[in-house]
Parts: C-alpha cells; sequence; structure tokens
C-alpha cells in the first residue's frame, strides 16, 4: 500500500511514495528537511484514497488561486478597456474594433 | 582370411589359415610364410624409418633399447612420464601432463587471488583465498578442467585469457569451472548463475520543492540499477521535465516554467531531477545511491522554490 506523509495542521500531504514499504520512509525525508517530525504524521494509503486527497488539498486550491488570479487579470483588462476607450474618445463599435485589429 | 600371431615383437608366424573359399583346402604355408616374411620387413621399415626422422625419440628414453636387429623398440615403459614423452617428445611437458594426469579430480593446495593467478599442478579443484580481482589465469594443457572454489568476494574479469560469461563477482562458496584450450581458459558453469532477470517497477512520489536533503524512495521491491524520471509541478498544465540516472552518470531535461514556452525543457547534466518554477528560482535532485528496495536522492534549490512536484518512475533492476 502507499504511504503519505500528513501536515497534521491542515492535514496537507507534504510527500506521497507509491509501492508496499515499511511506514518511516517519509518521515524520516521530513526530518532530513529539516521539519519538526512532531508535526507530521506518515500513513498508509489507498490510491484512490491519496487521489481524493491530492484533488481536496493540493490541486483545489491550486485551481481556485489560478482562477482567482485569471478574475483579477479579466478585471484588470477591462479596466485598461474602459481607459483607452476614454482616452481615446471611442464608441463601443470602435473599441471593438480595435481590439479585433491587435488580436 | 589369413589371421597371424607373434610369439615375441620380430617372431612372426603361421598359426591359422583359413580354409580356401572356392576348394575348402586349407592354404599353401609356403604363402603364409612369405606373408609374414613382409609384414616383418614393413614393420622393421617403420621402425627404422621414424629413427631415421628423429633418433632422439627412442635414444633419449630410459627405456628405449637398440635391438639385436638394429632397431629401437620400447621394452617396457617405467612410468606414465615416460610414455606421455614418447608421444610428445617433451620432457618438460611430459613431466606436466603427468602430472595433472595423476591428479584428477584431486582438490589441490589452496590458491591466494592474484591478479595473474597460478594453480598448482597438485590437482584440478582448488579454493581461491583472498579478494584480489583475478584478470587471467596461467594456462593449463588443452583440455584440462579445473573446479575454482571461492571462499571470499573478488572478481573474476571476463577478458584476457579468461573467456566467461561476464564478469564472476564471487562469494564465499562460489563455484567456477573452465576448460582450458591450450591459450585461453572457457567457463563451462558457475554457482550462482548469472541472474539474466529484469526487474521493473513503475512507481510515483511527490516532493515539496521548497525542502532539500535526502529523500529516500522506497517501495521498489528489488536494487535498482537504473531509474528513469518524469516530472510535473501541481497546478501546471502540460508542463514536464524527464531525467534518468544510474547513479554513476545522470542527465535531467528539466522543467522549466521560466521559458516562455511551458514545455521547454533546459538540460541539466549531472542532474536527475530539475524543476525551475520561475525565474532565479530552481529545485534540482542527484540521485546518489540504490538501495535494496529503491534509491536516495538529494534535493537542493536556489531562489526559494515553491510547488509541490509529482514525478513518475520506472525502476529497472
Amino acid at each position: 500500500m502507499s504511504r503519505v506523509l500528513i501536515r497534521k495542521l491542515d492535514g496537507f500531504p507534504i510527500e506521497f511514495q507509491s509501492g508496499d514499504a515499511p511506514l518511516g520512509t517519509l518521515l524520516q525525508n521530513a526530518i532530513n528537511a529539516g521539519l519538526d517530525e512532531d508535526d507530521y504524521e506518515e500513513q498508509n494509503i489507498t490510491d484512490l484514497d491519496y487521489a481524493v486527497l491530492e484533488e481536496d488539498k493540493i490541486n483545489q486550491p491550486i485551481r481556485a488561486e489560478q482562477e482567482a488570479r485569471n478574475a483579477q487579470k479579466r478585471i484588470r483588462q477591462q479596466q485598461a478597456v474602459s481607459r483607452i476607450k476614454i482616452a481615446l474618445n471611442l464608441s463601443d463599435s470602435e473599441i471593438q474594433d480595435l481590439r479585433d485589429a491587435l488580436i | 582370411m589369413v589371421l597371424i600371431k607373434t610369439k615375441t615383437n620380430y617372431q612372426w608366424d603361421k598359426k591359422q589359415v583359413s580354409p580356401n573359399p572356392e576348394t575348402g583346402e586349407m592354404g599353401e604355408e609356403k604363402d603364409v610364410v612369405a606373408l609374414t616374411r613382409q609384414l616383418q620387413l614393413m614393420v622393421k621399415d617403420m621402425r627404422d624409418d621414424i629413427f631415421q626422422l628423429n633418433p632422439t625419440l627412442f635414444t633419449t628414453l630410459p627405456t628405449a633399447e637398440e635391438d639385436k636387429r638394429g632397431s629401437f623398440v620400447i621394452k617396457e615403459a617405467s612410468s606414465v612420464e615416460d610414455l606421455l614423452n614418447i608421444c610428445i617428445r617433451d620432457a618438460s611437458a611430459a613431466f606436466l601432463f603427468k602430472t595433472i594426469a595423476l591428479n584428477v579430480n584431486k582438490k589441490g593446495a589452496d590458491v591466494a587471488s592474484a591478479t595473474s593467478m597460478t594453480l598448482g599442478n597438485d590437482g584440478d579443484c582448488f579454493d581461491i583465498t583472498g579478494t584480489t580481482t583475478i584478470t587471467s589465469i596461467t594456462i593449463r594443457p588443452v583440455g584440462d578442467v579445473v573446479k575454482l572454489q571461492f571462499d571470499g568476494v573478488l572478481t573474476l574479469t571476463d577478458g584476457s585469457n579468461l573467456k566467461l560469461n561476464g564478469d564472476f563477482v564471487t562469494a564465499a562458496e562460489s563455484t567456477i569451472m573452465l576448460k582450458s584450450d591450450g591459450t585461453n581458459w572457457f567457463e563451462l558453469s558457475r554457482s550462482p548463475t548469472v541472474d539474466t532477470t529484469t526487474s521493473f517497477f513503475a512507481g510515483s512520489f511527490s516532493r515539496d520543492i521548497s525542502l532539500t536533503g535526502d529523500q529516500a524512495v522506497t517501495g521498489v521491491g528489488f536494487t535498482p540499477k537504473l531509474v528513469i524520471f518524469r516530472i510535473t509541478l501541481t497546478g501546471v498544465d502540460g508542463g514536464h521535465g524527464w531525467g534518468w540516472s544510474n547513479v554513476t552518470d545522470e542527465d535531467a531535461g528539466v522543467m522549466d516554467l521560466f521559458n516562455s514556452q511551458i514545455d521547454r525543457m533546459a538540460n541539466q547534466s549531472g542532474k536527475a531531477i530539475g524543476v525551475f518554477p520561475a525565474a532565479s528560482k530552481q529545485s534540482v535532485a542527484d540521485l546518489t545511491a540504490f538501495g535494496s528496495d529503491g534509491f536516495t536522492l538529494n534535493w537542493s534549490g536556489s531562489g526559494s522554490p515553491t510547488g509541490t512536484a509529482v514525478v513518475h518512475y520506472v525502476a529497472m533492476g
């Protein structure tokens, strides 16, 4: 069964390894990296359970962060379009023509 | 058909004459006498011819003597060595042949391992002591077979006059059997036999690339000889890096996200894994050792990289 090292504070999987092996390797790896072993717990985990954990603790937060960054980017783009439209005194169709020409 | 037997080396005589197949009568004795005489002359001529070709063949032998007719004959062989000397006309080689012939299936004195090792002639089975790598063994006569049993760990190197099925790394009680062709030793068998099986294991692990230090990866199930890696960074679609290592040599196509093209890989010689997640940020790993159940990576980095690397690998052993 695969193994995972969980950060006790928030359940974040610090390290995962496939393959059958005794517990202890991942915790030692954390110690090697200078982490406090008391803050982490090594467990056996099925690949299916790890996929759920990875999605919940790693992938989903990253996607949420990326979506937030993309939303901020879209807002900044819209604000830039509005500023250009006002500065050049363009109509909506004219600013759209400009955007089409630039793309 | 005429049957003739000898009383002595040169005294031929009639013993039996077969009947004439047409008449059923016994053949004439005078014909048999004539035939016997011809055979006597032929044998004598052959002996004399041999003597003319190589007089030392007979004269140097203590068991050879000249008979009353002037021919040299072998009266009685005094030893195996003398007989061999007659055959190969080389006294030193005859001595070696005799010694070896008398020591077949006999354990000789232990032999200390040496780069160029010489076996004793006191047997054909030897214990090899020590741990010195053996690259050649003094040859023995063609056809000679020796059985070596090793007392410790050493390497019998394929090459020179050792024609082996690859290098033989011995352990205590390992054995090998070699046959001489007069120039080289050819392997007949070894124990334990060469393990030609190849093991594969496909696995994965993750790594927080902000961390440095040793990361042992276990669960492989055997001692790898080579590992090939594919690296992705969680949250980055499409980017990946590649790497491989056999500990001694390794090379990585680094996952270089700093460059505008996400799939662009930067070569990182001497590393097995590399991730460049942003400008001036990098995390790399060196495969430092293989173990009985996996391998150890040593991670280092610069620029405080962040993220979780997901590494898929194929270990071969």
